[in-house]
């Protein structure tokens, strides 16, 4: 029984509303926001002065300070940045996977990050990975007021991103849920995902039946997304070969997240919905408790 | 072909439906969507678990494992094969009753021809030579032993399936005899055994089917004087109801026809009148399963009466013994060409085809109420009762010949037999001291003396008769042998033994008899109500002479080429499944 979208919005957005989002090192720049940059920018708060340079807007110009000393200075002001998150969920169909909470933990995951955001006073922007990456309707809304949230289409998540691009906005924080489970490769993702960004934040969101090899026997295993068979008999040896094969495709992934600078976390749907427990994200400080 | 000392091992083939059951729920697909396949797809081609599924290997395991299964069942069964180098004597008892013939469609086989059909397989074995025992009324001997199927099928011409019944145990028995304790016998009829061979020298087949059948089960026909009377039983043997056609004709001209409505297991009296003298007369119903006994030809019975001369003195006498032969109806009396002469007079003259009943008034005369003694092997006391018969007769004179009847010691009727056939009888009574002629045994006496002429006249005593009746036929004195030309166009000559001739009827229709210049006709009918009735036939097979312990030395057993192959089925197995788990773990 799929869950039901509006429920785990409101659901997630209710877990959300307890944790904030962790304040990046690396702070984002923007042209006017709630919070104090490190950087130069448009505030009010006086920073410093520094020598007229070509280009420097005139309006500027510290003529008190040319007064005293016949030099041009300009004034510089601390950066008034309003940090943003964009939030992209892959709407390919393996993430609706028959049997799995895996579309209703995504969708209640990325409230959760939304609320965790407006908690941090960050605005935010829900985006879809599918056939092209879109925005999600009412995505910069609270996340009850999203709309046609659909996961089922066949374009793995990597195919998407090159197709169209999703609209990030510069210096945002971004959070890529997604089960990885596609063959492109993890650096051109993530490559593509951390281009301006600020922080990114991947959540590998699996079905428990992704995280555990299925029970020994014949089995005809059917791709969600291609529909292609392979029957396969699973033993002990089977079962170990899968587990294998998931840690080292997660290994690539965490490496990948480290040469972007990028924090991994790896969920598991059903336990997610279960205990609404989002300790492995404060824990990787992705989240804090507010 | 290996037969098996112990057939009940041959259980162990239901293991194979067990392995077979195994292999499906082994390899039965349970479907499961996954997110996606590229982890399995990098699974490497062990053959172990994991792989993809390589069909081909799952048969050739799942093949050696049930040739093994099979191989040892056989071994556990104990085969055997027979180690005779020379042919075995085998006794095929045949059953040789009409009921053999049944068939429905044209495609249904008779009996017959399904075991004609096995006994060619059998003999095809050159393992046999056999010899066949026909089971008729009485066994007959069908040849000499045959190893050939074209020999067999020559003398099998022979087995026609005509007689109306078949003493299949007595055939058996003589069978068993011809042999020894060595022998097989086969015994191929068309019901079950009253008791199932099991394990010994006999091996019974049968090839029967319950079926449905209406047939005449009795017709005669008898001359009432200016015409001729049939009666003809009908029978339906079905459990329901049945019409059939009937029809009565005389050389394809209809005299009658009629439908016949018979109830289920109904029998039915029909009675025809047709113009006496009308010659050999068809009796015809529909066909169904078995047409044998659907028809029957009945001759007209032509009963000349005999020709009886009475020379009597004594008046009183005379009319007692007129009176009685006119009753019987059966007699004319003429005064010249006599076939009996009854006198009281001494100077009666010798004729070869006449005999003679003198009447014997002896004096003085004794009247005796018994206890008179019968001898009741002779055809003139058939039907008498002497009891409280007042019988005078004198005493002083002793009759020549066989006694027939005596008071005491005293003769008072007596049978002297010549060499040329003829009787002369001698009768002593003195009437006017007798209560005889008066009682009921004077017309039964003179019935019996009449129709004892009647029966030594030339000619056959019955001129329809039932297939499987000896056939007797009287002939006149100088005939030595005959000529008989039996319904399937053999002739046969017979040596003629007291002027008279007997042979089986055994073949349904028309029996000539040529016997010098006179020629002699009767029909044969197949008449039989038990063997008409189809209803108690059956088939099957019962006895194993594999399970004889008789021939339990002409085996040796082969048990061990089937647990050699076994083991090397086995073997492969196990080179098969260590390799493949060799592979599985260098895989890993």
């Amino acid at each position: 029984m799929p869950d039901d979208f509006d429920a785990m919005l409101i659901r997630g957005e209710q877990v959300g509303s307890r944790y904030a989002l962790t304040m990046p090192r690396r702070v984002p720049m923007g042209l006017a926001g709630a919070q104090v940059g490190q950087q130069a920018g448009s505030s009010l708060e006086f920073k410093e002065h520094r020598e007229y340079m070509p280009g420097d807007d005139l309006r500027r110009i510290d003529w008190s300070a040319y007064a005293r000393s016949d030099r041009l200075h300009v004034k510089l002001y601390r950066e008034e940045v309003s940090p943003h998150v964009d939030l992209l969920l892959d709407g390919s169909a393996s993430m609706a996977l028959t049997g799995s909470r895996k579309a209703g933990a995504a969708v209640a995951l990325a409230a959760a990050f939304a609320a965790a955001a407006a908690n941090s006073g960050y605005t935010h922007a829900a985006h879809m990975a599918r056939d092209g990456c879109h925005s999600i309707v009412n995505g910069h809304e609270p996340p009850s007021l999203w709309r046609d949230l659909r996961f089922d289409h066949d374009e793995p998540l990597h195919e998407s991103l090159q197709r169209m691009p999703p609209r990030f906005r510069a210096q945002s924080i971004r959070v890529l849920i997604s089960d990885l489970l596609f063959m492109g490769d993890p650096s051109i993702v993530l490559q593509q995902i951390a281009t301006r960004a600020a922080v990114v934040v991947v959540v590998q969101l699996l079905a428990r039946a992704d995280a555990e090899p299925p029970q020994r026997g014949s089995v005809r295993l059917v791709d969600s997304e291609t529909g292609t068979l392979q029957e396969v008999f699973i033993d002990a040896a089977a079962q170990q070969r899968y587990r294998a094969a998931l840690a080292r495709h997660q290994e690539n992934w965490n490496r990948a997240a480290t040469q972007v600078g990028a924090t991994m976390v790896t969920l598991v749907a059903e336990n997610l919905l279960a205990e609404w427990d989002l300790r492995e994200l404060v824990e990787t400080e992705v989240l804090r408790v507010s | 072909m290996p037969t098996f000392l112990a057939p009940l091992a041959l259980i162990g083939l239901a293991s194979l439906p067990a392995l077979a059951a195994i292999y499906w729920l082994r390899n039965r697909y349970r479907r499961q969507t996954v997110s996606s396949l590229m982890l399995w797809s990098e699974m490497a081609q062990a053959r172990e678990g994991g792989t993809k599924l390589q069909h081909l290997q799952v048969p050739l395991l799942f093949l050696l494992e049930l040739l093994a299964l099979v191989m040892l069942a056989l071994a556990a069964a104990g085969p055997r094969m027979l180690a005779a180098t020379t042919r075995l004597p085998l006794v095929i008892v045949l059953d040789d009753s009409y009921s053999m013939q049944a068939r429905g469609s044209v495609s249904d086989q008779s009996a017959r021809t399904q075991a004609m059909a096995a006994i060619v397989e059998v003999l095809e074995s050159d393992l046999y030579t056999a010899r066949f025992v026909l089971a008729r009324d009485k066994p007959l001997v069908l040849g000499e032993a045959v190893q050939q199927t074209g020999q067999a099928e020559a003398l099998l011409e022979g087995w026609r399936c005509q007689w109306p019944s078949a003493d299949v145990s007595a055939a058996t028995a003589l069978a068993m005899q011809l042999g020894g304790d060595n022998e097989r016998v086969l015994v191929i009829t068309d019901h079950e055994p009253a008791i199932k061979p099991e394990g010994g020298r006999i091996q019974w087949w049968a090839y029967g089917r319950d079926r449905p059948n209406v047939a005449i089960v009795n017709a005669t026909r008898s001359n009432e004087g200016d015409r001729d009377r049939l009666l003809i039983e009908l029978a339906n043997f079905a459990a329901q109801p049945v019409r059939v056609p009937l029809k009565i004709s005389h050389d394809g001209t209809t005299l009658q026809q009629q439908t016949v409505n018979l109830a289920e297991r109904q029998t039915r009296s029909i009675f025809v009148d047709v113009p006496t003298q009308t010659p050999v007369l068809t009796v015809r119903l529909g066909d169904d399963e078995l047409t044998v006994d659907n028809h029957v030809d009945l001759a007209p019975v032509q009963t000349p009466p005999v020709r009886v001369g009475l020379a009597i003195n004594d008046a009183s006498v005379q009319q007692y013994v007129q009176r009685a032969i006119e009753a019987t109806d059966r007699a004319a009396l003429v005064t010249a060409g006599e076939q009996l002469l009854i006198t009281d007079r001494t100077a009666a003259t010798n004729a070869p085809h006449r005999w003679v009943i003198h009447l014997q008034r002896d004096e003085p005369a004794q009247a005796y109420l018994g206890p008179f003694v019968i001898d009741r092997a002779h055809p003139l006391s058939e039907g008498l009762s002497l009891s409280g018969v007042i019988w005078a007769a004198g005493e002083s004179q002793s009759l020549p010949g066989r006694p027939i009847i005596t008071a005491g010691n005293i003769t008072l009727l007596s049978d002297v037999e010549y060499p040329s056939g003829r009787h002369d009888v001698h009768l002593r009574l003195r009437a006017e001291l007798s209560s005889m002629q008066n009682s009921p045994n004077w017309p039964i006496l003179w019935w019996n003396m009449i129709a004892w002429r009647a029966e030594h006249m030339p000619g056959p005593r019955r001129v329809n008769v039932r297939v499987g009746e000896t056939v007797v036929v009287n002939l006149p004195q100088n005939i030595e042998t005959v000529r008989v030309m039996n319904p399937v166009g053999e002739a046969i000559d017979l040596a003629v033994t007291d002027h008279k001739v007997s042979m089986p009827a055994d073949a349904a229709g028309r029996y000539e008899i040529a016997a010098g210049s006179d020629t002699y006709a009767l029909q044969a009918n197949v008449l039989d109500r038990e063997e008409s009735d189809l209803s108690p036939r059956g088939a099957g097979q019962w006895g194993d002479w594999a399970q004889a312990a008789v021939f339990s030395w002409e085996y040796q057993s082969v048990a061990w080429v089937f647990g050699l192959i076994a083991a090397a089925l086995m073997t492969g197995h196990l080179y098969l499944v260590s390799r493949s788990a060799q592979q599985g773990r260098q895989s890993l």
